[in-house]
């Protein structure tokens, strides 16, 4: 009947729009935040309306926090991070979906298992290997314990691209004399191309939002990147609250823009090996 | 051009044979078609003469040199793909300038975007860019150069995977069901255009399909498969006409051969059915045979006129001739039993608007038309007027 | 047909001369080589010498420098509250935040299901929290848990109920961080479960409308059996992530308060770095490793039952 189905389409907008408040709301909460005085926030009480006459206010209000010199670090482990990950993910996607050979099994099930170790636990045998090879205190260390963990992720991702690759396609390129390692340059690189971008886009972001191993490797606060320097300011209260928002929000704006227009590849990468159909 | 010598090829899966004991020897310059149902192995016998699928057992040899260890670009063949294969990536033109691009690729020419350079570098050349254009004029290909394969319809596909094949000048064509992915009228059309390009270029053609009528009008020589087991090898009008066994009797033809269950004794060859004598004077032993007809070998006796009796059970009006299945014996119309075809006899003949299920005729034929089957072994028993042995038969 | 392995298969008789290896199988090693002596370097000789650091006394000064003392780290921690009042704290907070992400992760795939003007907006919206950093998060959720100037004790207020603590008091510790979580990871859950959903043959539902179904016993019949094998990974995925986390506990409430959400990882940090026991932080890592595993097998054996019993319906 028409009124049940007014009904229905009724609760469901309004249950879509609780959902659209309850994601939205904190990170409406951190750009309100962002334009809002010291005063207001302990004293009289933040406005639930942003106050948008404060917004050329605030790049300056980023110098309280050396947020510059973070985000470039930040930068440099995420760019590292990708760089290694995709090459070692793309070579690997490749053995992995085309070729048969003893202890294939075993070589995926390793890469599915890695996803189940705690960074806590490994955190301190990393700790000794990285003080034995002078990589502590360093952002190469960083990159290379990031891509041990975002590894594996980007070539579950590339492989399921790959297997949707007909191998005739291949075989066709063999034919006509093409060697075997140019088969993955020619053939299939540029074919997975998407998936190699999202890929990236996840180990992008797996270095851009790391914290425990640059807490714990990184000693001069000049390495810190951004996650390990605004870390500093949870609960911290002394610098202005509008300006670390700021920071913050700069921080998180890029992963948001990548992910949301990447999201529906990342995920059907990522659970293409988990989920079956 | 080669000649191929196929010896006890076999290919195994872990124990089971997907192929057993192949052996033929196909002279150069044939149009081979490998026939066969489903599954019986003929695209992985392809494959094995390409060098994409490794032989288990025996060997293949190109002109008295054994291949079998050879990769595909090596052993100077073409291949085209049931699923053409096309690269989606590249153009038409990129498609079929590919082979020749290929050969003059020095390893570290793959590297990423050294490789996109290096293509298109080779691919301007004169003699790579006439020969493309040379080829995509002759498959009238020319208008759809700098298409991608995604914007062109079957047809046009499939002749881009023949370009590809042509530019390459190859020894062999091996093509792998090409026109299985067309609609009937297609073809019919790619059909003489594959068999006007074996007549032009003058080289060994190997064919693999499951289309009785592609294997007929095209090749020269066919080898029927089932199972993994070559059932027999010949011409089409041996294979046709004196079938090794039940099978390829069974496989050819549409419909296929009829394969009448009779009892020959003292001489009488009857049906078991209906006891109708079916046959006189055949020279066989006593035992239990298949009586084997061609459906366009009967026909309806006149008025008058001597022969079987039978009922008709099925009615194809096809317009240019009728297609009737009969049972042999009189039957009553409506046994209310469901039809088994198994049991049925059919003839093609003259159209015939008026015949419907449940009348009476008889049925006449031509004693040289019949082909006998033993029962058992389903081989065929080789007439006793000393009519030749069929080549090829069942090892 | 399309074959999407190549036949590797060796030859099964020897034939007189030609036994090479094809070189195609050589370049598969080689291709997946880096990647697996990778994490064999960076993961697994870690993971055994964390598990071997677990039967020494080590100390973070001197972190190689530790001498065995068998299983005393195993006595001591499974003897000590703490360490079972972490896998409490653990085994509380996955509970609730799978149960949460899960929940919220697939009302709000169903309701993005339908096509309606503003969709990809929605569900772009719906991304932000799994996309943003974990710090970031914890930074707003610190701020909006503020006690005296959160948002969120402010709203409140407003309806007459007092200041809470929520990341001091205890009874609200774990909860707070639940919550942040939720928020964080249940977009996740939606993007999986909507892909799944999209997935299910329209067909389907055609024929359950023919068939009369409402659209209650139409999710009962169509859509949850196709979901199901999803919503099981998410599950197994889900948990053992949760029993991973550390950043967002570590930054709200760094275990408390009164050790509160002291879940497994965050007392191996602690234990760690702040007490200095190397020796007994691997041990509760290597517990908490175990359970881990546990949890793992459990999900697959129920997987390997829901599978033979799908197969046979």
């Amino acid at each position: 009947m028409k009124l049940k189905r007014i009904v229905a389409r009724l609760l469901v907008s309004t249950a879509l729009l609780a959902f659209a408040l309850f994601a939205g709301f904190p990170v409406y909460w951190m750009v309100n935040t962002a334009l809002t005085s010291d005063t207001e926030l302990y004293k009289t009480g933040q406005d639930w309306w942003p106050h948008a006459e404060r917004l050329p206010g605030v790049p300056g209000s980023l110098a309280d926090v050396p947020i510059g010199g973070w985000l470039l670090n930040s930068g440099f482990i995420a760019f590292g991070t990708t760089m290694l990950s995709l090459l070692l993910a793309v070579l690997g996607a490749y053995a992995l979906s085309r070729y048969r050979f003893h202890g294939k099994g075993a070589a995926a099930f390793l890469l599915f298992s890695t996803q189940m170790l705690p960074e806590a636990l490994l955190v301190v045998p990393l700790f000794a290997l990285f003080g034995t090879l002078g990589l502590l205190n360093g952002l190469g260390g960083l990159v290379l314990a990031n891509t041990a963990f975002a590894m594996p992720v980007a070539l579950f991702i590339v492989k399921s691209a790959i297997d949707k690759i007909p191998y005739e396609i291949e075989e066709s390129a063999r034919v006509d004399g093409c060697p075997r390692y140019g088969q993955l340059t020619q053939i299939v690189l540029p074919l997975v191309t998407p998936s190699i971008a999202a890929a990236a886009v996840v180990t992008f972001f797996e270095g851009w939002n790391e914290f425990l191993f640059a807490n714990t490797f990184l000693t001069d606060s000049e390495k810190w990147p951004a996650s390990v320097g605004l870390a500093t300011f949870v609960g911290q209260y002394t610098t202005p609250l509008s300006s670390v928002m700021a920071a913050a929000f700069l921080f998180s704006l890029p992963a948001i823009v990548f992910f949301v227009l990447m999201q529906r590849r990342i995920v059907s990468g990522l659970t293409a090996g988990a989920v079956k159909g | 051009m080669p000649r191929m010598v196929f010896d006890h090829v076999t290919k195994s899966f872990g124990s089971d044979p997907v192929i057993d004991g192949f052996s033929a020897d196909i002279a150069d310059r044939e149009f081979l078609v490998l026939l066969g149902p489903s599954g019986c192995g003929k695209s992985t016998m392809l494959r094995m003469i390409a060098g994409l699928a490794e032989v288990s057992d025996g060997t293949i040899s190109f002109d008295g040199e054994v291949v079998n260890d050879m990769e595909p670009r090596e052993r100077d063949i073409a291949f085209v793909f049931q699923s053409y294969a096309l690269y989606p990536h590249m153009t038409v033109a990129q498609n079929i300038a590919f082979p020749l691009v290929m050969r003059e690729f020095r390893p570290w020419h793959h590297i990423p975007v050294l490789s996109s350079v290096m293509k298109r570098s080779i691919a301007r050349r004169p003699e790579v860019a006439d020969k493309v254009a040379e080829v995509a004029r002759v498959l009238e290909l020319t208008e759809y150069l700098n298409r991608r394969p995604k914007a062109l319809s079957g047809g046009q596909r499939q002749r881009v995977a023949l370009a590809r094949s042509l530019v390459r000048d190859p020894s062999v064509y091996l093509l792998d069901e090409p026109l299985s992915n067309l609609d009937a009228k297609l073809r019919t059309q790619m059909r003489s255009e594959i068999s006007g390009l074996y007549r032009r270029v003058r080289k060994s053609f190997v064919y693999v399909t499951h289309d009785q009528v592609e294997a007929m009008t095209m090749a020269t020589r066919i080898i029927v498969l089932d199972r993994g087991r070559i059932q027999q090898i010949g011409t089409p009008e041996e294979i046709y006409a004196r079938p090794a066994n039940a099978f390829v009797a069974k496989f050819i033809g549409s419909p296929g051969m009829n394969l009448v269950p009779a009892d020959a004794e003292g001489g009488l060859v009857r049906d078991r059915r209906s006891g109708q004598v079916l046959d006189t004077a055949a020279g066989l032993d006593d035992g239990e045979y298949r009586f084997g007809l061609r459906p366009e070998a009967i026909r309806l006796a006149d008025d008058g006129q001597e022969g079987l009796t039978a009922t008709v059970v099925t009615v194809e009006q096809l317009g240019g001739e009728t297609v009737a299945g009969f049972r042999l014996g009189d039957h009553d119309a409506d046994d209310g039993v469901t039809v088994d075809l198994g049991d049925t006899v059919f003839a093609r003949i003259p159209p015939d608007p008026s015949l419907s299920a449940g009348a009476r005729r008889r049925l006449v034929f031509d004693r040289g038309a019949i082909s006998y089957f033993r029962a058992d072994t389903g081989l065929r028993v080789p007439a006793a007027r000393g009519a030749t042995q069929p080549q090829g038969s069942n090892r | 047909m399309s074959h999407t392995t190549l036949d590797g298969a060796p030859p099964t008789s020897p034939r007189p001369g030609a036994r090479r290896r094809r070189p195609g199988e050589l370049l598969g090693y080689a291709f997946i080589a880096p990647a697996v002596l990778y994490l064999a370097v960076f993961l697994l000789v870690p993971l055994v010498q964390g598990i071997a650091m677990s039967f020494t006394d080590a100390k973070l000064i001197n972190p190689t420098g530790g001498e065995p003392v068998g299983f005393d780290n195993y006595a001591r921690t499974l003897g000590a509250d703490r360490f079972w009042n972490s896998l409490l704290a653990t085994l509380l907070y996955t509970a609730a935040t799978v149960t949460g992400t899960l929940a919220l992760g697939t009302a709000a795939a169903v309701l993005v299901n339908r096509a309606f003007r503003g969709r990809a907006l929605v569900r772009g919206l719906l991304t932000f929290p799994y996309a943003m950093p974990t710090v970031a998060v914890a930074l707003i959720f610190a701020w909006m848990y503020n006690q005296s100037n959160g948002v969120f004790n402010r709203g409140l207020g407003v309806l007459g109920v007092g200041e809470t603590g929520w990341l001091t008091d205890p009874d609200w510790g774990m909860a707070s961080v639940v919550a942040a979580t939720v928020w964080k990871v249940f977009p996740f859950v939606m993007l999986v479960v909507l892909a799944a959903l999209q997935s299910v043959n329209a067909e389907l539902y055609e024929a359950a409308r023919i068939d009369g179904a409402d659209a209650l016993s139409t999710f009962r019949s169509v859509v949850l059996p196709h979901l199901a094998p999803t919503l099981r990974i998410v599950a197994l995925l889900m948990t053992i992530w949760s029993i991973r986390r550390f950043e967002i506990i570590f930054l709200l409430t760094g275990g408390g308060p009164v050790e509160r959400t002291n879940t497994l990882v965050i007392n191996v940090y602690r234990t760690a770095f702040s007490d200095q026991e190397l020796g007994l932080a691997a041990t509760v890592g290597a517990l908490g490793l175990l359970v881990s595993l546990t949890v793992t097998c459990v999900f697959l054996l129920v997987e390997r039952r829901e599978n033979k019993r799908e197969e046979t319906s």
